[in-house]
């Protein structure tokens, strides 16, 4: 018997009008998978445990990563890499989600949704216009959504629950590492759309701008991948290591590095 | 739930650079209770003033802890002020409680016993010199990291002048000594633009390569078999560096008109005695 929840948050972003500028895609990475792409010059799909297939993970505009364990883990622990790709030269999507997949697996949006609710309920077809369509929706902006915090306000009706859960999550601030205990592991990846890719993406010809801590140039490999992709003299960005109070503390500073970004190439 | 009065130890260090040193490295803890599982660790969360806010549990790094001995523990808990940490090596971790001691405990290492381990890693220095406010100290940084990205491409060495994190000074010397290397005036290894003259003491000089700039405003110079710190010396007299403009301390130690590169050689020629340092810091 076909679940009534599924296709129930597709027909509300169906029949939404606004729709945001098409933002790049973001895939935040951890040296040891750097290392690997550097050595390959490619991001390849990998195994995921929950949907059971290759899979690549980009979101939708903000460099956020992937919750993998409800814990703060090994990956927020290590300074992160992040790249932007040009959103043409994507191809294989495969599915967009209105957050991050992992965290609901991990029962992270409890506050947010009904307990019946499954993750299928809320793919949406693999096209970036879904991805624009989710943000026109819940976000007065670009920049609204870059931040999160939406102080936009749209009727939905009362049977639609799934996105009743997005509005409330698009309503939570972008940059919030932690809230309270409840909120522990949830920050700015829960409102972040998700965007699942099944073909490799070729680095040199997809990346707009890699954001990096400098100290990564002391490899030989980080730096000579660098010059052969062409991309060392304008477009990798760098954050310090040294200056934070914790571990979380490049996060803001990342934001600012991809706000600037974003307004010089025109889509903010 | 804050986690306050409980008490935390530090059990070991984190760097999240890997095995990539000298790194700012974060503490490890264990929470002193015997109602918590054992194997649980935890970090601290601090706000912007460096006041421990409370601890959270980390998972997936048991295995990429740096443990330290037991007697260099220390213990916090909610509230007192943040630990920081160090490290030279997987042997080598220093922990310090509160932001004011940490920012000594880097000014120290970058200008006295370690500064040779900071040179060998030019980006570690420029990021230790802005920590510590240093612009003088970046700008000797920068260019020595410039020198050392050019290497690999001089693309590579202005992109990162072009969208690092640097004061205006660093980034202008950054970008002359790019310069010098693409205009094949100075090769990437020291050459005679940068031979100095240096006062050891009242009557004793010395001469050699320039390699580095002290923060007390001496000039560390390689004579060959051994490297010397003295006071640079112009028309004779000993320069104050610390006390000078940096662009001043720029045209001296790195002339780059004929005009002053005549002048430096003048100094040069008219240094013409070099005796063994009797009280020099031997670099």
């Amino acid at each position: 018997m076909t679940r009534k929840a599924a296709g129930r948050f597709k027909s509300f972003i169906d029949n939404q009008n606004s729709k945001l500028k098409q933002l790049p895609l973001t895939h935040t990475t951890n040296a040891y998978s750097f290392s690997e792409m550097c050595e390959d010059d490619s991001i390849t799909p990998q195994k995921c445990k929950y949907f059971k297939e290759d899979l690549i993970y980009l979101f939708y505009g903000r460099p956020a990563y992937r919750t993998e364990k409800a814990e703060f883990t090994d990956l927020e622990f290590n300074w992160p890499i992040v790249f932007i790709f040009d959103p043409e030269k994507i191809d294989g999507i495969k599915s967009v989600y209105p957050f991050d997949t992992g965290a609901f697996y991990l029962n992270l949006y409890r506050r947010f949704f009904s307990k019946t609710s499954e993750v299928e309920d809320f793919r949406l077809p693999g096209t970036l216009d879904y991805a624009a369509k989710v943000a026109g929706a819940f976000y007065s902006d670009e920049k609204e959504y870059l931040y999160g915090k939406s102080k936009k306000n749209i009727d939905i009706s009362a049977f639609q629950f799934e996105a009743q859960g997005v509005q409330k999550l698009s309503q939570e601030p972008a940059l919030t590492v932690r809230l309270s205990e409840d909120s522990l592991t949830r920050d700015e990846r829960s409102s972040s759309i998700e965007i699942q890719v099944q073909k490799p993406i070729d680095v040199k010809s997809s990346t707009l701008d890699i954001i990096m801590p400098q100290r990564y140039l002391e490899l030989p490999e980080v730096t000579t991948a660098l010059h052969r992709w062409e991309l060392s003299e304008d477009n990798v960005h760098y954050y310090e290591t040294m200056p934070y109070q914790e571990q979380g503390g490049w996060l803001p500073q990342i934001y600012t590095i991809v706000k600037e970004i974003y307004i010089k190439r025109g889509f903010l | 739930m804050k986690r306050v009065g409980s008490t935390f130890k530090v059990i070991g260090a984190f760097n999240p650079l890997g095995d990539f040193f000298p790194a700012r490295v974060y503490p490890i803890f264990k929470v002193q209770s015997s109602h918590v599982k054992p194997d649980r660790v935890y970090m601290q969360i601090c706000d912007a003033q460096g006041v421990v806010q409370d601890f959270q549990e980390v998972a997936d790094i048991k295995e990429k802890v740096i443990p330290i001995e037991p007697s260099a523990a220390k213990f916090i808990g909610v509230d007192q002020q943040a630990i920081y940490g160090f490290s030279f090596s997987k042997q080598s971790v220093v922990f310090v409680k509160g932001l004011t001691e940490y920012c000594e405990l880097i000014r120290r290492f970058a200008t006295e016993e370690r500064r040779r381990h900071i040179t060998a890693r030019p980006l570690c220095g420029v990021e230790i010199s802005r920590l510590i406010g240093d612009e003088v100290l970046e700008s000797v940084y920068s260019s020595l990291a410039v020198k050392d990205l050019a290497k690999y491409g001089h693309d590579v060495a202005r992109g990162w002048l072009k969208n690092a994190p640097l004061s205006d000074r660093a980034r202008t010397r950054g970008e002359r000594s790019l310069r010098r290397i693409e205009n094949s005036i100075a090769t990437c290894d020291e050459n005679e633009d940068t031979i100095i003259s240096v006062a050891i003491s009242g009557h004793t000089y010395a001469q050699g390569y320039f390699v580095d700039l002290l923060n007390d405003g001496r000039a560390v110079v390689d004579m060959g078999k051994k490297k010397i710190a003295g006071w640079p010396m112009w028309n004779n007299e000993r320069i104050p560096l610390a006390h000078l403009d940096i662009n001043r301390i720029e045209q001296l130690l790195f002339p780059s008109s004929p005009l002053q590169q005549k002048k430096f050689s003048y100094i040069i020629e008219r240094s013409t005695e070099v005796f063994p340092p009797r009280s020099a810091w031997d670099y």
